[in-house]
């Protein structure tokens, strides 16, 4: 799950398939989410030439997805998900509810969960690993499987998401940038961003960051799909 | 109401059906089946069905949207000079 680069799917699965190694797997897991930033640069430099980095995408439609659009599918796959994998329905209720409330336009609810409970939950999460992070934990040899497992999910991830984005430019006539594979790591936004600077490098006028960011939140439902699989599998 | 009307297509119609048939057949009938092999291939197939479902809505708002900027790209420029002459 560390290489689906996606703090509340590690953090679900752990608590509820590893409960003993909850503390060790979540350090583990933010201290790699730290590293996509420094490590991501270097892999999409090794694996996609410059020239395949400057392309610039075609031009944006101006029709969008309306909003009464996501909200349906949000209802609709937060529903059908929830009955396939019971499991998980608490991940993917937090996921759909998050795009309900912004699609519905309920501006006090998204700010109620844009301020107080996003960075109440963030300080919270931070104390309590900090409390229960004890010395006797960190260097327990398991830890040492966990940080090269963590590295390895990582690459792994990181190769996937370029290979689609080889997939979507071949198939896309080569029009789109297969940079944007990269974000298909869900690791919102850092995978985007890090997609983006690597482009600007190649190419100054090519901006991606949209496109990235769909890749993004398409990699943060399919590892909530996948924790889903994982949980309802192994539990 | 007029902006639900996005929604009133087959796409949406058949990709919500298909959806909930999956899940009835993974987790309704697929259970009710003996152990054996039906049994697995019924709650297989019935997650390729909800992926299939809600792969058909996605396809119906791509449609939507490809017509939609077809008939925006067709409309002529208003803000330039009508008249040439």
């Amino acid at each position: 799950m560390v290489g689906g680069a996606d703090g509340p799917m590690v953090l679900f699965t752990s608590l509820t398939l590893a409960k003993h190694m909850f503390v060790p797997i979540t350090v583990v897991a933010y201290l790699y989410l730290g590293l996509a930033y420094g490590g991501y640069p270097y892999l999409i430099r090794f694996l996609i030439p410059a020239k395949l980095r400057a392309i610039k995408m075609p031009p944006r439609a101006k029709v969008k997805v309306t909003a009464d659009e996501k909200l349906a599918f949000a209802v609709v796959g937060c529903t059908v998900l929830c009955l396939l994998f019971p499991s998980a329905s608490p991940l993917l209720l937090s996921l759909f509810l998050g795009i309900a409330i912004r699609e519905a336009g309920l501006q006090y609810f998204i700010n109620l969960l844009d301020g107080p409970v996003l960075y109440g939950a963030t300080m919270f999460l931070g104390l309590t690993l900090g409390v229960l992070c004890e010395a006797s934990l960190i260097l327990d040899p398991k830890v040492l499987i966990l940080l090269v497992l963590g590295i390895v999910s990582l690459l792994l991830s990181g190769i996937g998401g370029i290979v689609g984005g080889y997939l979507a430019y071949f198939f896309s006539g080569r029009k789109i940038n297969p940079t944007i594979g990269i974000a298909g790591v869900s690791c919102v936004p850092s995978c985007a961003k890090v997609a983006q600077k690597e482009v600007t490098k190649s190419n100054p006028v090519s901006i991606i960051l949209p496109e990235a960011l769909g890749a993004n939140v398409c990699g943060v439902i399919t590892t909530a799909i996948l924790t889903g699989i994982y949980v309802t599998i192994f539990r | 109401m007029s902006r639900l009307r996005v929604l009133a297509t087959p796409y949406w119609a058949i990709g919500t059906s298909l959806a909930f048939l999956g899940v009835a057949l993974a987790r309704v009938i697929g259970p009710a089946l003996a152990e054996d092999a039906a049994r697995r291939y019924t709650a297989a197939g019935g997650h390729v069905i909800v992926g299939l479902g809600l792969f058909v809505i996605c396809l119906g708002v791509r449609n939507r949207l490809r017509a939609a900027n077809a008939d925006t790209a067709a409309e002529p420029d208003q803000t330039g000079p009508q008249n040439t002459a």
